[in-house]
């Protein structure tokens, strides 16, 4: 394999990873919805979650820092 | 005609191995791609499999895409922080945009609060753009630090 095409797989690699914690949450709201939650309860969590997840960005990028 | 059976068998592992290449490119590339994943979309999860179908949904399904993906992209940074394929300074960085994006759907929820459900997608739509464009700055920034 050449360079261009190794340099393909790690980019490509490095992107499923956000693919897969993507899926991750829609597996969540999916299972959500069949235990009943509504658009509205998923919407709140959602927005929480999405805080909480930059937050504990910030806390990494501390404790590395 | 006979073959050299050597030779034969370095045909056959090459062949064997462009098409695991192949296969492995086509995969990934199908995966990259929003709705070609296996999980479907944050609309179909919200509203069945035909998806949001009124504007308001559309508009909701948009926000909550965006909140969605700003966290698998905040998860994915802090993996790449503590593994050292992005500093400290890049993670804030990151995580300074993502609040920004955050804030743009929270104002596009507002929107849709108030009845106003085309406004509320646009502005939906531009905080799932900034955030699909910093995650290939983020990926970007993580394979070339990976190779180093």
């Amino acid at each position: 394999m050449n360079d261009d095409m190794i340099e393909f797989l790690e980019v490509a690699l490095l992107a499923a990873d956000t693919v897969a914690k993507r899926e991750e949450v829609i597996s969540m709201v999916r299972q959500w919805r069949v235990e009943g939650k509504t658009i509205n309860e998923i919407t709140a969590i959602l927005r929480e979650k999405a805080d909480q997840s930059v937050g504990n960005l910030e806390s990494a990028a501390g404790e590395a820092g | 005609m006979r073959l050299n059976p050597k030779l034969n068998l370095k045909l056959i592992a090459f062949l064997g191995l462009c098409y695991a290449i192949t296969s492995l490119v086509v995969a990934m590339a199908l995966v990259s791609l929003p709705g070609c994943s296996t999980g479907g979309t944050v609309g179909q999860a919200m509203y069945g499999e035909s998806g949001p179908a009124t504007a308001e949904e559309k508009a909701q399904a948009a926000i909550n895409e965006a909140r969605v993906l700003a966290s698998a992209v905040a998860d994915t940074a802090s993996e790449h922080v503590k593994k050292g394929l992005l500093t400290p300074d890049e993670a804030l960085a990151i995580a300074k945009e993502l609040r920004g994006a955050l804030a743009k759907a929270n104002a596009a929820q507002e929107l849709l609060d108030s009845g106003q459900s085309y406004a509320s997608f646009d502005q939906a739509s531009l905080s799932k753009a900034l955030i699909r464009a910093l995650e290939r700055r983020m990926v970007k920034a993580a394979a070339e630090r990976s190779k180093k």
